[in-house]
């Protein structure tokens, strides 16, 4: 098992294990599902291309500030919704390294961030067919992603009721939701130093500020 | 010979009963009539019964597999009578188009009403204002006839003159044949940006393009909120905008300022009347977005 990393052209701020690197691989995903050379047994009705001008489908991410096409239909937008660390896996100290020397310690948790894929159109039967593309699809391929991507897990895809939205015009959206479970590690280094130099610097009684904060602190 | 519907009786849902007569008759012998219909006055047109001999009442029973339909409140169906007279076909006649309210096609004038001078021509917004024979068969009073078209007219007048400016109506179908983007179970479009029916599940989705004057009322092209949405950043740009009454423009039409090829999509129509007179209508409108599969509809603009 590794950790997800970002895929091919993200951002170099983009880093391992961000809500980020989920959301910019699985618009990829589904940018390469809906491209007209993946095959697809019937043909799908929607090929994805790059050009905002002429594609007839937008795979983006959601709350997208700086798309330039407006009001875009139809579409597929993943997003995030919580993230949650589990607890820290402790116990045997050869799974997780320590460094006596410099008193480094290493620990990792799973983590697992809720993902959302709103599938929408103008119409309703358009927005159904399209989350049960995208429906099936992330079923179907979530052990193959998980193996490619270093995912720890995906949960079974759930996907909702196609609902309206009074935009502009009407809007119908069907959510996809599903769990996507993934390791991360850390290290901690010893910072005892440092907390010892922030309490110096608040017991310098020369400094009329600290000397008032702690008069307030009572200490 | 001037054929002329006389009068339209909507019998929701079932039928609609169309009755008419002619005037200025310069022939003798039997006279034959088509019914047309459409759901635009500028057509095109459906032959809903060929070669009536002198019979002047036809029951509509939209039974002809076109699925015309009066089920919604904001379906309209335009009707015309061909007339062709004993003499034959090279000199048949169309009677002025008539919706279900009754209201007319009508084309106004620049000439002064009661003016002999100015005359209101033949055929134009009056047809034969001298024998006080009604355009309008539901408002067969003659000084509310006469109000309906001094007010007419002078919207007319502001619109041609001052702040009027050119739209391409579009008015959508809602009967014909479907489109094989239809579903016909569950009765869904699986394609919004079909090319066949532009995603309203009828092929061709709009009747053929008219030209009606209008004026923005409220919501010039400064007004455009953006705003961000769950999705993307929405343009937001509702407009009023304000036409004569006639064609009657319902929810879902599309209208087109010909200028700059801006495309609304009307969501709401109300009508202003004085003395229950309807003068004209005045349409809450939303612009569509530059992806919209309404861009691709073409229109000589």
């Amino acid at each position: 098992m590794s950790d997800p990393i970002p895929v091919q052209g993200q951002h170099s701020y983009v880093n391992i294990s961000n809500p980020l690197t989920l959301i910019g691989l699985f618009v990829e995903i589904l940018r390469e599902r809906f491209k007209a050379t993946t095959p697809s047994s019937p043909a799908l009705l929607w090929n994805w291309e790059s050009d905002l001008k002429s594609t007839p489908i937008f795979i983006e991410s959601g709350f997208n500030l700086h798309m330039e096409a407006r009001n875009a239909r139809p579409g597929i937008w993943i997003d995030q919704d919580q993230t949650v660390f589990l607890r820290p896996v402790l116990g045997d100290r050869d799974q997780i390294p320590e460094n006596l020397p410099q008193n480094i310690k290493q620990y990792y948790a799973l983590v697992e961030t809720d993902m959302t894929v709103d599938c929408t159109s103008a119409d309703r039967g358009e927005s159904l067919m399209l989350g049960s593309v995208v429906h099936c699809f992330l079923q179907m391929s979530a052990r193959v992603i998980m193996q490619w991507f270093g995912l720890r897990d995906i949960s079974p895809i759930i996907m909702g009721k196609t609902i309206p939205f009074e935009k502009d015009v009407a809007l119908m959206s069907t959510p996809i939701q599903f769990r996507v479970g993934y390791e991360a590690r850390w290290a901690t280094i010893p910072i005892l130093p440092i907390l010892q130099g922030i309490d110096l610097r608040l017991s310098d009684k020369t400094d009329p500020e600290t000397y008032f904060r702690e008069i307030s602190l009572q200490r | 010979m001037r054929p002329l519907i006389t009068k339209i009786t909507p019998w929701h849902p079932a039928k609609v009963r169309i009755q008419w007569d002619l005037e200025e008759v310069g022939e003798y012998g039997t006279f034959r009539f088509n019914v047309e219909r459409s759901g635009s006055p500028g057509g095109p047109w459906t032959t809903v019964v060929a070669s009536l001999a002198d019979i002047y009442t036809y029951d509509d029973l939209l039974n002809d597999g076109e699925s015309a339909n009066t089920l919604s409140l904001v379906r309209d169906i335009y009707y015309r009578i061909k007339a062709t007279p004993p003499s034959g076909v090279q000199n048949a006649v169309y009677s002025p188009i008539i919706n279900l309210d009754g209201l007319s096609e009508s084309a106004l004038s620049e000439e002064e009403a009661g003016n002999p001078e100015r005359p209101i021509p033949v055929a134009q917004f009056e047809p034969n204002p001298q024998t006080g024979q009604a355009t309008y068969p539901t408002s067969a009073d003659r000084r509310r006839r006469l109000i309906k078209r001094s007010l007419l007219r002078n919207a007319y007048l502001m619109l041609r003159r001052l702040n009027g400016i050119e739209f391409v109506l579009l008015k959508r179908r809602h009967f014909g044949a479907r489109c094989s983007c239809y579903e016909p179970i569950s009765r869904v479009v699986l394609q919004s940006k079909c090319a066949i029916c532009y995603g309203t599940s009828w092929v061709g989705g709009y009747f053929n393009p008219i030209s009606v004057l209008g004026r923005v009322v409220r919501g010039a092209s400064s007004d455009i909120q953006s705003g961000l949405s769950q999705q993307s950043k929405d343009d937001l740009n509702l407009v009023q905008i304000q036409t004569l009454d006639f064609p009657k423009i319902d929810e879902g039409d599309l209208l087109v300022a010909r200028d700059q090829n801006r495309r609304f999509v009307v969501k709401q129509r109300f009508n202003t009347s004085l003395k229950s007179i309807t003068v004209h209508q005045t349409l809450t409108a939303s612009e569509l977005s530059r992806v919209d599969p309404a861009f691709s509809i073409a229109i000589d603009l």
